[in-house]
């Protein structure tokens, strides 16, 4: 990493320069699009320059220097350093449990390391952090190592599940975020009444103005949990910017999307990387990593608890690859999901969703289906869920035989997740008839269903944190626990990270005879390659029993996406 | 009509209680029992100070609201960490030791409003006088209404002020999701501080517009009873609305009426009034959980 910097000091006053223009275009896209943030992130270089002699690069706006930590006696991070420089695009990658959460949640003042130093450059200055932190140190109130804190250094972070404020329409969501410490002061409209008004309608012009750029015009006093994660999504980013980060953690942020909403995602993210030069640290799924292969332009190894640093910039301006290709291993990994020998067949269903039926070679389709859905309509809420067919006709018809492993694939908003709980019996259906081997499920509660032999694996909240791994499998009847390491087993599941978690939940589900039927609903998410090799097990036909596996559209490639 | 401008009094006092209460419950998510706590404040402080001294009746509120919004730190210190079913145990436990403390506060050898006897405990505070401004007294209703309806009014208009703030949208923010609302700078402890110090100054001022009004105070003005009855206005009018809470307490002012009108004994009246705010309460959850003109509903 040194060595990296230590060569770039060769071109440092001509990369700063080069800053400076840059930062003047940043300011003017933000002037006109973002509201405050914005105002003070542009007029950070100058800024900097007073500051430079105290970093080792120039260009680094966030430091951290061995960074220890612990959870329940395991080190996830072991003497990490990290330098991030503006204008990167870094992929930070590591395998389930290496840390990437408890490192992402360390540099955003949501969790304090044990040891080590971290220091944050911003348009005030150079703000660092020594740990452990000294009690007195706790009593000076703007001496805080918390989130608001951090985010005041121009730092911010959006989470996987979005976390807009859901009472708040989307105008709302922008200006609450740009609205700096003396705004927020309850004197402030009694005091300066006049200025007060003035400033919220800029405000709210600017908001207007930024979600137009996301394509959001006339959706600004929609409320933010009426409008599709794609486009929440989209907000976060906006809103984090919005926000002042000139730093910018991104968890998963194309986790759930289908097509759309990721090119919608990926086209922000490239307009921040090339108007605005925002760092941006992403954190991605192994399946959706070849998307952001192409703007990322560092990559952070996440290993043994130490970081270690890439750099794909070469001295042309041309960018390498350090690390293998991505896009190849995930389509490695569906490949070896489906044996060769399988007989896939993919149909289409209702609203857009299609069905990948897998089914070994020599087995007889069963004339009777094992699961047969017919004209079903569920309630969520207030929306009632139809699944309208190309001819218009509503109520979802589907049939599930025995030999079968059937992968659901569907946009955003299709009903993944309601049709499963509905079969699980979570959920009533508002019409329409469930039958399992021929007997209608309607009346029977959720327990009676699992013993009639279905089983299902949620998507979240599936596992039982304040339980070791060992009592959890147990508690499940699972067959083995040769998944999870014996250190594991022994740690409450609070301690797990949340692909160590999800393979705890998959192996939960492993039994001597597999269930009549087995729904899994999103089952590949936050797991790494090694754990997606260990579970292809779960994905295999096996005689009397089907497994329904849902998924949101872009894990898996179509027939065509894969033969092309 | 002595009787109509009598509840048109305790309407606009409730008002400015349920007004405030729906600060806490309803913009910030803070769902709490010890309002009643800062209401009994406020009336002790305004009880002590006019019958020990010669202040005057605007500056003896605005003393009592200093003094309520400074205990109310005890509150928002819980409200850091604490959140849920947990923040309502801890609200409980405020309003236990601002009870426990008025009770005990007495010694019957000792002048009332000395450091010795500073509540008279049980037997409370008699005598109270009433508002008095620029040499004329407001103590018939007719007049007192005069001061109510202003401070109501005044209440009203600053809470108004304030809806269409950024505060108050930082306050949205912080109640929809703290750690997001942190994640974008925002210091959610000195929300809930400057949150709870209103709500509670302004308890506080109806806590003495009360005192003031009716001449006596006793430490069944802290008690449980009045929280959750404080609690019911803000929950069947509506969180986070001001209408809602004007609905609220019109409508729990008003039940008590309604069934004198049934000509029931004292006893019965009493029980069956409680049967009928647990039935309303029940109701409201079942078909209208955001209550009458809510714009927020509790998960």
């Amino acid at each position: 990493m040194h060595q990296a910097c230590s060569n770039e000091d060769g071109y440092s006053f001509r990369v700063s320069s080069k800053t400076v223009m840059i930062e003047s275009a940043s300011q003017q896209y933000f002037s006109s699009a973002l509201p405050n943030g914005a105002s003070h992130i542009a007029d950070q270089d100058s800024d900097l320059k007073s500051n430079d002699a105290q970093w080792v690069c120039p260009k680094i706006c966030l430091q951290a220097r061995g960074l220890m930590k612990r959870f329940g006696g395991q080190l996830i991070l072991d003497q990490a350093d990290l330098d991030l420089r503006h204008g990167d695009v870094a992929v930070l990658r590591g395998e389930n449990g290496s840390g990437k959460t408890t490192l992402l949640n360390i540099l955003t003042g949501n969790l304090e390391p044990d040891s080590g130093e971290i220091s944050y450059r911003s348009s005030s200055g150079q703000r660092s952090y020594r740990f452990p932190r000294a009690w007195w140190q706790e009593l000076n109130p703007f001496d805080h190592f918390t989130p608001e804190y951090v985010a005041r250094e121009g730092v911010g972070r959006t989470w996987q599940d979005v976390r807009l404020f859901p009472t708040q329409s989307l105008r709302s969501n922008l200006t609450i975020a740009a609205r700096g410490p003396e705004s927020d002061s309850p004197l402030a409209p009694f005091l300066q009444p006049r200025l007060t008004l003035q400033h919220e309608a800029r405000l709210n012009a600017e908001a207007n103005e930024m979600l137009a750029r996301l394509g959001l015009s006339g959706r600004e006093e929609s409320s933010a949990d009426r409008v599709s994660l794609g486009q929440s999504k989209r907000v976060a980013i906006a809103r984090a910017v919005a926000a002042g980060a000139r730093t910018l953690f991104l968890d998963e942020p194309l986790a759930g999307l289908d097509q759309a909403g990721i090119r919608d995602v990926l086209e922000l993210l490239s307009s921040l990387q090339r108007d605005t030069n925002v760092t941006l640290v992403i954190v991605e799924h192994v399946f959706n990593l070849w998307h952001v292969e192409s703007l990322a332009n560092v990559d952070l190894l996440l290993q043994n608890g130490k970081v270690t640093r890439h750099d794909r910039k070469l001295a042309g301006g041309s960018t390498r690859a350090v690390l293998p290709s991505v896009q190849s291993n995930a389509q490695t990994s569906f490949r070896q999901l489906l044996d060769d020998d399988l007989i896939v067949k993919e149909e289409p269903l209702a609203a857009g969703a299609r069905l990948i039926r897998v089914r070994c070679p020599n087995a007889a389709r069963a004339d009777r289906s094992l699961l047969s859905v017919r004209g079903l309509r569920v309630r969520r809420g207030k929306r009632v869920i139809e699944w309208p067919d190309a001819r218009g006709a509503s109520g979802l018809d589907l049939d599930l035989f025995a030999g079968e492993v059937a992968f659901l694939q569907a946009p955003n908003g299709w009903g993944k997740t309601t049709l499963a709980e509905c079969i699980m019996g979570a959920l009533p259906a508002e019409s329409g008839e469930i039958m399992l081997d021929g007997k209608p499920l309607d009346l029977l509660p959720t327990f009676e269903r699992a013993q009639a032999g279905i089983r299902m694996v949620a998507s979240t909240d599936n596992t039982f944190p304040n339980l070791t791994g060992r009592e959890v499998l147990g508690l499940s009847g699972a067959a083995s626990t040769d998944w999870l390491s014996k250190d594991l087993l022994r740690r409450r599941v609070s301690n797990y990270s949340g692909g160590q978690r999800q393979q705890l939940a998959l192996a939960s589900s492993v039994r001597e005879t597999r269930p009549r039927l087995q729904i899994y609903d999103e089952p590949f998410s936050t797991l790494d390659e090694n754990a997606l090799k260990r579970i292809s097990g779960l994905f295999r036909p096996e005689p009397n029993s089907a497994v329904l596996v849902v998924l949101p559209f872009t894990t898996l490639p179509s027939q065509q996406e894969q033969e092309s | 009509m002595q009787y109509f401008f009598h509840l048109l009094i305790y309407f606009q006092i409730y008002c400015i209680v349920a007004m405030s209460l729906n600060l806490l419950v309803g913009y910030c998510g803070l769902l709490t029992l010890a309002h009643a706590g800062f209401f009994a404040i406020g009336a002790y402080g305004y009880a002590v100070i006019r019958t020990t001294t010669e202040l005057d009746f605007v500056s003896t509120i605005i003393i009592g609201m200093i003094i309520s919004a400074t205990c109310s730190l005890v509150l928002s210190l819980f409200s850091w960490r604490l959140k849920g079913d947990f923040f309502v145990l801890a609200s409980l436990a405020v309003q236990a030791l601002i009870y426990t403390m008025i009770y005990n506060w007495a010694d019957t050898a000792a002048p009332i409003g000395s450091l010795l006897n500073m509540t008279n405990g049980p037997f409370g505070i008699t005598n109270i006088p009433g508002p008095s401004m620029f040499g004329v007294t407001f103590e018939e209703p007719s007049r007192f209404l005069i001061v109510s309806t202003f401070a109501a009014a005044s209440c009203f208009l600053v809470l108004r002020t304030l809806q269409n703030a950024g505060w108050t949208q930082a306050l949205f923010a912080m109640r929809d999701d703290e750690l997001a609302a942190r994640g974008l700078g925002k210091n959610t402890r000195l929300l809930k501080v400057q949150a709870v110090a209103i709500a509670a100054s302004f308890a506080a001022a109806a806590g003495a517009l009360y005192a003031s009004y009716v001449g006596f105070i006793d430490p069944t003005s802290a008690s449980l009873d009045e929280g959750i009855l404080m609690l019911c206005m803000v929950l069947v009018g509506g969180l986070g609305s001001l209408r809602g809470s004007i609905a609220g307490a019109a409508v729990l002012i008003a039940l008590p009426e309604v069934l004198r009108l049934l000509n029931l004994a004292d006893a019965q009246a009493a029980n069956i009034r409680l049967c009928v705010y647990g039935m309303a309460l029940v109701a409201m959850m079942r078909f209208r959980p955001q209550g009458i003109a809510g714009t927020y509903r509790i998960e």
